[in-house]
């Protein structure tokens, strides 16, 4: 639908929901993915997850039967794909949280159509994750070691290694994101239990509604609640990839061993967040009819920051290179040049022109609003930052202090499907979540439209069109005068849409 | 609009948070008491080849212990005595007793008498006898009396918990240098104390690091 | 006996025989074994019983508990242990100590040289082999072979069954059968006279080998000997003819020497007798046995040995060029004149063109040696012809070193013995009607040329004995498994007359008779057992006058004394240099053929030397000392000839020499000199086990078929051009050079200086320590563990005396159950040693370097970065400082080899002790855990060894364990006495003095590691002149 207007009239503003979109209309266009009839595509896209997804479950039965030598990996490299997915993966999962708690802290409204998606994806990014720092040790059946569980061994884990540390950091994360993600659904839930027409929709919807009526204590309570969770979450988001970022820092391995990876990590890890919700948002918006929720102005948003996180990444690329130089720590020195012109030079400088210079391009605003282009971009990235996980954990790895030791690490085919198949374990999720699930959060993003704010009067949008349309607007067809009128109703109407927008405007 | 869920529905949330700290405490306290060594390995007591009284050799008779398990003091482990040891006596005493055939057997054939471990360690961790006699470590100590059981039983878990429950603290479990194939010596009768005993010339320094038990 | 054995410390004070009894045990076990599969119960315990039935095979099985129950129940920590069984003995031996090792004296031999060994048996079973200290040619160090040689015992291919027919219609039979076979056609032999008959011996270095194969040949005096041993050092023997001195033997005394001159002699990597070697050669090199003055090297070679590499100065020429470089050292000496009768010879010597730096050095070479007069001493390599050798005890007379660094001795051993051309050349006039293989494998180690694999078939009867269903078995009608040494009775005489018992440690595994007993058998047409045969030849020998008492001092000691062994030795003989005049003047100084053929410089490897050790896979896995290459031997060329031809590591040439050819792998090597290549021979054996060779996969080229008769070693004119195709080379190190590119600082990890600098500046060696970081500037970020032991730990390693031979590294591997991983997973960099030895090539021109060795290890840290690492603290501190490994704590997360800068953490990424023969797990050290796959392990300074010492410290009611009470595997078998442990918190330990030389220093100092293991620069000492 075409918007009949360019800017909110309350906000005065570009509009953060285009078209004359009543509550109602915003509900209907969210829930319609989930309430269509005709599933052929999405089986098939499921379908293919599901395989890739099987192949990860071979991929890791062969490893626990066969050993962990079926990687690549070797003395000096020991650490290999499974630590740079593990890397990739959280990284990942860090768009979702701060879009939903840093962001609306900071009261920024357009986050609303986005941050569902962005958390159900982090949610499935971290799961994602989470496999491999269980898999990639040698004897998987005693991993449980790692926690601290009362044994007849009287042996407690070592609470100094960044290892144990990521554990509780990630397990942590997980936790709290899911709690923030689960809490923003339970209104949209309870919408779609009212809308649900079979029995088994009813109840599912029903039992993770929780009893939500909408009623001004409820809404009382959840804005707290999420407000709490909000500032629960915003210092994970920190902490996490700080402390993933420990797992090298912390050592002594030339490359690793440097003070600026926590911050570096952390930009990196929004960057390639914000690249992965673009990747998956500018399909779905366009399959799932939700450009008029999901605007350009939302994609161009997002542009902006990873055009800065990924500045941030390639200033922390250069500022590696002095401090390597500065510190005159000869084997600093020549871990970084071997870095960009040794045996993985093709690597970084992947790494280096998909993380630093394609995000340049966002400079202008005609690539910015480009959903293609930021297609383009946002894969780019994606793949540059797989190989700045590969570059930090590898090239350090392979050529370190002795020069006896050093190797060159190939990967196998099992490094390979075992990659392959994470992604299969996040498209799975992300399908059921596409099917059984509102993409957008329904009720947050009423709250940005101009009949959700109290100055709202209605039809005084077309009054504001003209103050910007310049004198003569008076002179307006009859038909404009109805057309107004008519969504004006249309907003009172909703009295009579459903339970939970009741409470909506009195909450 | 319609109710989806009957109304004692309603309870369901009170059960859980009432039910699920139960059954966790539960879990927690089965998985404590059925997987713990005291649980599994405690009271296992294998039948033997040969019906072999301990009660009667070692307590009735009073036999001592390096009578038949003679390398305690010089090897790492008490070997089981060789057939020969048996036939000292039992070439004379009950040489027609039909429960003693595999001894005879074997010392006619050559072949080992198949006895069945009881105290068994895992393969990783390295015990050695000499050093705990040499320490005043009694064999009732980890053995309990043996002097009682027509069948020997395994009396202690052998877990690495309480080895180094002892290990952190030996001196409770310690007697005289000469005690230490007494059955009878009583440490809680005794008031024995290792650090005034001069018959000790150097310092306890039981390991508790890793290397003192696995190689 | 199913749990552990403990293995004693400081061997040289155990006994090694117990008692009367306890011997009386052992020559039982052996009479019985020698009489038939239904004997050898009562005596060993562990092995013999373990082919009969399923009690001792379950018993057995109990023995190896480590392997095979931890591998599957132990380290993954299961709650229900296995029913286990315990199987006393029906009458223990009386001194036998379940859970104690047992050590007996015995001999090896290689070649011609000899070594005493003392070998430890846990349980009856060998396990470790150790030098005897008692013995002046080990001096308590084994080399590399020696060490290996057990497990060869163990070997699953070694022959296990006689059997008939050649080829595949070859079937297994019985002992009986094959005797009865044996015995007719050796009837008939004896009947003729012996006529027709051909004997095929190796070099023989035994009295009563010798004896009973006198016998044979009075027997059949008809029958002819001939001698197959690839490695032998037929020049050296000749050159000694040469000199006058015929049926004599030089035996050079290193420690008698201050300026030593090695023409293309790999002293301390392939010669047998290294470890005697390396002992001389430290003892006036270290500087804490020689602190005034050290010895010079000079060694001029082809190709890079570890000798070149520990050289103060190496000539990189030809090997044909080897002996124009003698001419000159010999022209500048005889000229300021020469001994008595030896005027001719400087004449006769010639002016030999030859280019720089060849000149400079003969010079200087020549000046220094006369300098050091009677302690100066040139070494004629084996590969060099004779009148080189001679050349060379004329040099050593005129100095005056013979006699002190060059003595002279009777070999009485070697019996008169055609060579295999002879054998061929008989059999093409179709004169052989019998051929018997006394242990050897010329079908494999003839000169192909020779082509013995068909002209055998004009043989009709052709017996061969020997380990293994080799070559030559395979073409033989008849084949008899023979026994390994340390199952057979037997005794060894080294060349200067050291004479020692050889005694079994375990009865005959498959129920095999001894080499000995066949030759026996073959004499006297009857079975004689080996104890018999070697107590009667030594009754005999000394006149009757050896009782019980003083055989077993023998056995004790592993020395028969000089008075008994007979003849005196040493003497200088009266020289005669007219053959060398002759010689000389017949083979007139020709420069080293130029032009675009090679000359191929053949040599014995390394590891598997002459391809005996094959099927050995501790030594397949042993890197070669220089390349670092397993598993295959490769073409040494200089890489500018390399990228001359286009080629890169592994690519492959045809190689063709007269008429052979043969494709072989190249291996870019910059110190083999320019226009030469070199080949090591013992490698490409096919079908002899599982180790030894796959096809197209590992097991390397045969050089043996390229070598022609007339020049076994240098082969001048060789044609190579490159295939096209492409080999995979497993070296264990990729990148060879202390400095990590061109244009970049040496990484001091290997620090070096030359003795004179030293003298100036001792301490500039602690000055270049923390060069990155100030030493009160380096802060830790946890505090660091508690050492609250009364002794601590700690190792210093000598780089001047380290030679690189491998010794300590296979010697490691037996100690400490080190898996082999195979060619595969080296080439994934997954080989598991714990101890490696790292080999740098150093010096400004990189086409032509010096290299270093150096020993890398665990260096137990202080502050360890592995440690703090580990999630579940698998590995920690213990408080007598070591560096603990809880292999069933372990997780896997390889975090701590990440983390250890020294990269001396080993991952088993695979179960590699999954299916290990039964046989080959008797070989496993029961003080040791067999590792499972996923778990981390590295070296643990013999930990087993320590806390053993510390134990009986604590029996003995002391609780502190003498310096020198422990002694690590490395250490104990070091040639070269390179490596020192010991308690560092007592400033008079030993290993404190070490520390305490300001040579000392820590690799990688600026990390705060704080590293326990500590190393001593590498000294050289430079000739002036050459500098």
């Amino acid at each position: 639908m075409a918007a009949n207007y360019e800017i909110d009239p309350v906000s005065g503003r570009a509009p953060l929901v285009l078209g004359e979109g009543s509550f109602s209309d915003v509900t209907n266009a969210v829930a319609a993915p989930m309430e269509r009839t005709d599933w052929r595509k999405w089986w098939m896209a499921f379908m293919v997850s599901l395989g890739m997804l099987g192949i990860l479950g071979v991929a890791v039965g062969y490893l626990i039967w066969e050993g962990t030598g079926i990687w690549g990996l070797n003395v000096p490299v020991a650490w290999g794909w499974a630590i740079v997915n593990f890397v990739f993966w959280v990284g990942i999962g860090h768009a979702g949280t701060l879009i939903s708690a840093i962001l609306f802290l900071l009261r920024q409204k357009w986050r609303t159509s986005i941050n569902r998606f962005a958390e159900a994806m982090t949610i499935f990014a971290v799961l994602a994750a989470a496999i491999f720092p269980g898999i990639h040790v040698g004897r998987i059946w005693v991993a449980y070691y790692m926690f601290p569980l009362p044994n007849q061994m009287d042996v407690w884990p070592n609470f100094r290694s960044p290892l144990l540390w990521d554990v509780f950091a990630v397990s942590t994360y997980f936790t709290v994101s899911l709690l923030f993600w689960y809490v923003g659904l339970i209104p949209d839930l309870a919408t779609m239990r009212d809308r649900s027409v079979t029995k088994l929709r009813k109840m599912v919807y029903g039992i993770f509604a929780l009893g939500w009526r909408g009623s001004t204590r409820h809404w009382l309570h959840y804005e707290t609640a999420y407000l709490i969770l909000a500032a629960l979450a915003t210092p994970l988001v920190l902490s996490v990839h700080t402390i993933v970022s420990f797992d090298f820092a912390v050592s002594n391995v030339p490359g690793w061993h440097t003070t600026i990876f926590p911050p570096y990590f952390v930009a990196g890890a929004i960057f390639s967040g914000f690249a992965m919700v673009l990747t998956l948002m500018i399909p779905a918006r366009k399959i799932f009819d939700l450009e008029h929720l999901v605007t350009i102005k939302h994609l161009e948003n997002m542009a902006k920051v990873i055009l800065l996180t990924g500045s941030m990444v390639g200033y922390a690329y250069a500022m590696e290179f002095f401090i390597a130089w500065y510190s005159g720590n000869p084997y600093e020195g020549f871990a970084f040049v071997n870095r960009a012109f040794g045996d993985y030079a093709w690597a970084y400088w992947i790494m280096v022109s998909c993380n630093v210079i394609s995000p340049q391009f966002f400079w202008f605003k005609k690539l910015r609003r480009s959903p293609m282009f930021l297609f383009i971009i946002s894969i780019f990235v994606n793949i540059g930052m797989w190989f700045e996980r590969f570059v930090i954990t590898v090239t350090s790895l392979h050529h370190d202090f002795l020069p006896s030791s050093w190797d060159y690490y190939t990967p196998t085919i099992w490094d390979v499907l075992t990659f392959v198949g994470s992604f299969g374990l996040f498209f799975t999720l992300f399908c059921l979540f596409v099917r059984f699930m509102p993409m957008v959060a329904i009720a947050e993003v009423k709250t940005v439209m101009p009949q959700a704010d109290p100055h709202y009067v209605p039809g005084m949008e077309k009054q504001v069109q003209g103050d910007v349309l310049g004198p003569g607007w008076m002179q307006r067809s009859e038909a404009d005068a109805v057309a107004a009128q008519a969504s004006v109703e249309a907003a009172r109407d909703t009295k009579t849409d459903t339970d939970s927008d009741e409470g909506k405007r009195h909450g | 609009m319609a109710a989806i869920f009957p109304r004692w529905t309603n309870k369901i949330p009170l059960a859980i948070g009432v039910g699920a700290p139960v059954l966790l405490s539960g879990l927690v306290g089965a998985i404590w008491y059925w997987f713990s060594p005291w649980y599994t390995d405690v009271g296992y007591r294998p039948t033997q080849p040969v019906p072999f009284s301990h009660k009667l050799h070692a307590g009735d008779l009073g036999l001592d212990c390096r009578y038949c398990h003679s390398t305690v003091e010089e090897s790492s482990y008490a070997a089981i005595p060789p057939t020969a040891t048996c036939m000292n006596c039992h070439s004379q005493v009950g040489t027609d007793r039909p429960s003693l055939a595999p001894i005879r057997e074997s010392y006619e054939t050559g072949a080992p008498v198949p006895w069945v471990k009881v105290h068994q360690l895992p393969e990783y961790a390295y015990f050695d006898h000499s050093v705990h006699l040499a320490a005043g470590v009694g064999c009732s100590t980890c053995h309990g009396r043996v002097d009682r059981m027509p069948v020997v039983t395994l009396e202690s878990p052998l877990s690495m918990q309480w080895c180094l429950d002892c290990h952190r603290d030996p001196t409770p479990n310690l007697r005289p240098l000469d005690q230490v194939t007494n059955m009878d010596w009583d440490p809680a009768t005794a008031g024995y104390d290792a650090t005034q005993d001069p018959a000790r010339t150097r310092e306890l320094s039981p390991p508790i690091h890793c290397s003192g038990c696995h190689r | 006996m199913t749990d552990t054995s403990k293995t004693p410390v400081g061997k040289a004070n155990t006994g090694y025989w117990r008692s009367i009894k306890d011997y009386a045990q052992q020559a039982a076990g052996r009479d019985a074994a020698s009489a038939g599969p239904d004997a050898g119960r009562e005596f060993p315990e562990g092995a013999a019983e373990l082919a009969l039935d399923g009690v001792s095979r379950r018993k057995f099985l109990g023995l190896m508990g480590a392997s095979t129950a931890l591998a599957g129940a132990g380290l993954s920590g299961c709650i229900r242990k296995p029913r286990e069984l315990v199987m006393p003995f029906a009458q223990r031996p009386e001194d036998l100590v379940p859970g104690r090792p047992m050590f007996y004296a015995t001999a090896f031999q290689l070649g011609t040289s000899v070594q005493g060994l003392v070998v430890e048996a846990s349980d009856g079973r060998p396990t470790k082999i150790e030098g005897n200290p008692q013995h002046p040619h080990s001096l308590g160090a084994a080399s590399v072979f020696a060490q290996a040689s057990v497990l060869d015992l163990y070997d699953p291919d070694r022959s296990q069954a006689p059997r008939q027919g050649a080829g595949d219609d070859a079937k297994t039979i019985t002992w009986d059968e094959a005797y009865a076979a044996f015995d007719q056609v050796l009837a008939r032999a004896r009947a003729a006279g012996g006529a027709g008959v051909a004997v095929v011996i190796d070099t023989v270095m035994s009295p009563s080998y010798r004896a009973t194969l006198d016998l044979l040949e009075q027997g059949m005096p008809n029958a002819r000997l001939y001698h197959s041993d690839p490695a032998f050092p037929a020049a050296r023997v000749a050159g000694a003819a040469m000199a006058g001195a015929a049926g004599r033997q030089a035996l050079y005394r290193l420690e008698n020497a201050d300026t030593i001159l090695v023409l293309d002699a790999d002293l301390f990597g392939r010669d047998g007798d290294l470890v005697r070697y390396g002992k001389g050669f430290a003892r006036g090199r270290k500087i804490d046995l020689s602190p005034d003055k050290m010895n010079r090297l000079y060694v001029a070679e082809p190709t890079f040995t570890a000798t070149g590499a520990k050289a103060d100065h190496r000539l990189r020429v030809a090997g044909s060029d080897v002996g124009n470089v003698a001419r000159l050292v010999a022209a500048e000496l005889l000229g300021g004149g020469a001994p008595a009768g030896a005027q001719g010879v400087a004449g006769a010597l010639g002016t030999p063109t030859v280019a720089e730096p060849a000149l400079a050095f003969a010079r200087a070479v020549a000046k220094d040696l006369r300098a050091a007069g009677t302690r100066g001493l040139v070494v004629a390599g084996d590969r060099q012809p004779a009148w080189v050798h001679a050349l060379a005890h004329l040099m050593n007379q005129s100095l005056g070193s013979t006699g002190t660094a060059e003595t002279w001795h009777s070999v009485t051993t070697l019996p008169e013995a055609e060579d295999l051309a002879a054998l061929a050349q008989a059999i093409d006039t179709g004169s052989v009607q019998t051929v018997v293989f006394l242990g050897t494998n010329p079908v494999y180690t003839a000169p192909g040329e020779l082509d013995l694999a068909t002209k055998l078939g004009k043989v009709p009867d052709r017996i061969h004995a020997g380990l293994y269903v080799d070559e030559t078995a395979r073409l033989s009608t008849l084949h008899l498994p023979v026994s390994h040494y340390l199952e057979s009775w037997g005794d060894l005489r080294t060349v200067d007359g050291i004479t020692s018992i050889v005694q079994p440690l375990i009865a005959p595994l498959y129920f095999t008779p001894s080499l000995l007993e066949v030759a026996a058998r073959a004499a006297a047409g009857r079975a004689i057992n080996g104890y018999d045969l070697v107590r009667e030849y030594w009754t005999r020998r000394s006149g009757g006058a050896v009782n019980d008492k003083a055989w077993r001092r023998w056995l004790h000691s592993g020395i028969v004394p000089a008075d008994a062994a007979g003849e005196a030795q040493g003497q200088p003989p009266a020289f005669n240099w007219s053959g060398l005049q002759t010689a000389l003047a017949a083979a007139p100084p020709t420069p080293s053929a130029a032009g675009d053929t090679f000359e191929l410089n053949l040599y014995v490897d390394p590891t598997v030397f002459d391809g005996r050790f094959a099927n050995n896979a501790w030594l397949q896995e042993t890197p070669d000392p220089m390349t670092k290459l397993t598993w295959d031997n490769a073409l040494h060329m200089h890489p500018t000839d390399a990228s001359r031809l286009g080629l890169g590591l592994g690519g492959m040439v045809s190689l063709t020499a007269g008429q052979r050819s043969l494709d072989v792998a190249v291996f870019p090597d910059p110190g083999q000199a320019p226009g030469t290549v070199a080949l090591n021979l013992g490698y490409g054996r096919k079908n002899v086990g599982a180790v030894a060779s796959k096809d197209g996969e590992w097991g390397g080229f045969d050089a043996y078929s390229v070598r022609p008769v007339a020049a076994p070693w240098i082969v001048p004119g060789v044609a190579i051009k490159a295939t096209g195709a492409e080999y995979k080379l497993a070296s264990t190190q990729d990148y060879g050079r202390l400095e990590p590119a061109p244009g970049w600082e040496t990484r001091p990890i290997v620090r070096e200086l030359t003795a004179a600098s030293y003298k100036e500046n001792p301490n500039q060696v602690d000055e270049a320590q923390f060069a990155i970081i100030k030493e009160d500037q380096l802060k830790s970020l946890w505090e660091e563990p508690p050492y609250t032991y009364p002794q601590q730990w700690g190792m210093s390693i000598d780089l001047t005396a380290c030679v690189g031979c491998n010794a300590c590294l296979v010697a490691c591997v037996a100690e400490n159950n080190i898996p082999v991983v195979g060619k595969d997973e080296v080439l994934n960099g997954r080989e598991m040693h714990w101890l490696r030895i790292d080999r740098y090539y150093t010096g400004q021109d990189w086409d032509n370097p010096q290299a270093v060795t150096q020993p890398m290890l665990c260096q137990h840290c202080e502050n360890a970065p592995c440690e703090s690492v580990c999630p579940v603290a698998a590995t920690a501190h213990s408080p007598d400082g070591l560096n603990d490994m809880a292999y069933n704590r372990c997780i896997g997360t390889r975090y701590c080899s990440n983390n250890c800068p020294y990269k001396v953490r080993r991952f088993n990424f695979f179960n590699y002790n999954l299916d290990l023969p039964v046989t080959v797990q008797m070989q496993k050290n029961p003080n040791v855990t067999v590792r499972f796959r996923g778990v981390m392990e590295k070296c643990t300074y013999c930990v087993q060894r320590i806390q053993e010492a510390k134990i009986q410290a604590k029996v003995a009611g002391t609780g502190i364990v003498p310096d020198g009470g422990i002694v690590t595997a490395c250490q104990q078998t070091c040639p070269t006495d390179a490596i020192v442990f010991g308690d560092v918190a007592d400033p008079n330990s030993r290993v404190s003095k070490f520390k305490a030389i300001p040579l000392d220093y820590a690799v990688l100092v600026d990390l705060n590691t704080q590293p326990r293991t500590s190393y001593l620069a590498q000294l050289r000492n430079p000739n002036p002149d050459l500098v």
